[in-house]
């Protein structure tokens, strides 16, 4: 995928690190610490770059407006609902480990199996259901509310 | 079906067909990655599977998942992979007397784990393409798409269901299946194993066993799997019973090989009895050399034949080496002889 480092690597690279160098060490492995300065917008950055995605594909699907999108991914804007960050990670393909991660980084309660609203959209997740259109059909077979719009003042 | 349900089988992706047909397919798990089967089903019956996903009987798919939603059922199971006795048969034609009782046995404790549950669950398919051999020898029974409990309060059976060729009589139709239906298809896979689809058994034993399996009428067969592992066992017992004491060269089914030994034994008690000594000796004295040497000859055949498993009461078999096996067997060889040379000289010294 990525340049990520998996986790016996660091160790070994961090053996091999003494004191001095530790700066030099930090800046080379940013990728792959998770205390890095943005890690969800660095995540989200790597994850859809592997895909072979577009940004604006995402935004597409998400249907989330472009300016927004962008600045959502970079972290320069923040939003308070969680179906926004729902939105980028079905826009973006995103398997249910992906989604639960992204959710994690973002601060925000991962899915939960027990809500039933959170079970229909791991449904779709699961099934490979990437339209929103889609996912919003199959909140309103069970029901429940559809995925919140994204707009500039969250 | 629930939601809960409904998102426990949304992680299984296919990933492969098994046999479009019958709707079975390969699926994986998108979180712990591994593979299983799924199966929908329209005609079935929805308790077995429940009761079967509730235990973890050995030697048959484990049910992880079992799922009724508009009429049909949804299993997930354990993939087993492995060639089906029907493959292996194709390929190498019948098996091994001793194959296919090794087979048989492993089947009859399969049976005997689902017809001991309360109640009996009755797989009434039991065919070589549903028995898979494992690599390590062991077995597995599969596809219980026909699986019944048994209800001997019927009168038949409701939905007719089985494999021509191996369904008992009253799979037609004319009494329910019990446990004696698999008893029957056991007993018929026992004779494809050993003699082909229509051959003939030779062996008188095993002819018995699978004639009591294969009866006509239900209550004319064995009672239960322990009534025909009983049967097995005393028959492999007689045989080994007589087997043992019987000299070397006669302890095996060739009848070329019993001719040969039958006649190199009456070579050898033919030259033995009518050798001359190489020095004038009266009667006694040359009978007695004359059965000294044939009791010479038959102990080291006998030693060297492993009569009576002589090696294991001499420790000769716990010795791991071959080579120093084999310099022991000699040596023992060597020491009789000399023994009965020492008894051959001292008679010709002494008389």
């Amino acid at each position: 995928m990525s340049n990520e480092k998996t986790t016996g690597t660091l160790t070994d690279i961090l053996k091999n690190t003494s004191g001095d160098k530790i700066d030099e060490y930090l800046e080379e492995n940013a990728e792959s610490l998770i205390n890095g300065a943005k890690p969800f917008a660095e995540y989200m950055r790597r994850t859809i770059k592997g895909k072979g995605l577009l940004k604006q594909t995402v935004f597409l699907n998400a249907d989330i407006s472009e300016g927004y999108g962008y600045k959502l991914l970079s972290e320069e804007k923040r939003t308070r609902k969680r179906d926004v960050i729902l939105r980028l990670c079905i826009g973006a393909g995103f398997g249910l480990k992906e989604t639960q991660k992204a959710l994690e980084l973002y601060k925000m309660p991962s899915l939960y199996p027990k809500d039933r609203r959170d079970a229909v959209i791991m449904i779709a997740v699961n099934t490979g259901i990437h339209e929103i259109s889609k996912v919003n059909d199959l909140l309103d077979q069970y029901g429940m509310e559809k995925l919140e719009q994204a707009s500039m003042i969250d | 079906m629930t939601l809960e349900e409904k998102l426990r089988l949304s992680f299984y992706r296919p990933v492969g067909t098994l046999d479009k047909q019958k709707r079975i397919i390969l699926v994986q798990h998108t979180e712990n990655r591994k593979i299983y089967v799924m199966k929908s089903l329209d005609i079935y019956d929805a308790s077995v599977y429940m009761k079967l996903k509730g235990l973890d009987i050995k030697d048959i798919p484990k049910i992880y998942e079992a799922v009724e939603d508009n009429g049909s059922l949804t299993v997930i199971e354990e993939y087993i992979n492995g060639d089906s006795l029907k493959d292996v048969l194709s390929r190498c034609g019948t098996l091994s007397e001793k194959e296919a009782l090794g087979i048989f046995r492993q089947l009859l404790d399969i049976l005997s784990r689902l017809h001991s549950l309360e109640p009996s669950v009755i797989h009434r398919d039991i065919k070589p393409s549903n028995v898979i051999l494992c690599t390590d020898g062991s077995i597995r029974l599969i596809d219980f798409n026909a699986a019944k409990f048994a209800d001997m309060s019927k009168d038949r059976d409701t939905v007719l269901i089985g494999t021509h060729g191996y369904a008992a009589p009253e799979q037609y139709g004319f009494a329910p299946s019990g446990i004696q239906t698999d008893i029957y298809a056991a007993g018929k896979l026992l004779s494809t194993m050993a003699a082909g689809e229509n051959g003939k058994i030779h062996d008188r034993k095993l002819e018995e066993i699978i004639n009591k399996c294969t009866a006509l009428d239900p209550k004319d067969r064995y009672k239960n799997t322990e009534a025909v592992i009983k049967a097995l066992n005393r028959s492999d017992e007689k045989r080994t019973d007589w087997l043992r004491f019987m000299p070397p060269g006669l302890r095996n089914d060739s009848p070329v090989l019993w001719i040969f030994s039958i006649i190199l034994y009456a070579l050898l008690f033919d030259l033995c009895l009518t050798l001359d000594l190489p020095y004038p000796a009266s009667g006694i004295v040359l009978y007695a050399n004359r059965i000294i040497f044939l009791l010479m000859f038959l102990t080291l055949i006998f030693f060297f034949g492993n009569y009576l498993n002589v090696f294991d009461a001499l420790k000769i078999s716990k010795i791991r080496n071959i080579v120093l096996r084999i310099f022991a067997i000699l040596f023992i060889g060597a020491v009789i002889l000399v023994l009965f040379m020492l008894i051959l000289k001292y008679i010709e010294l002494r008389f």
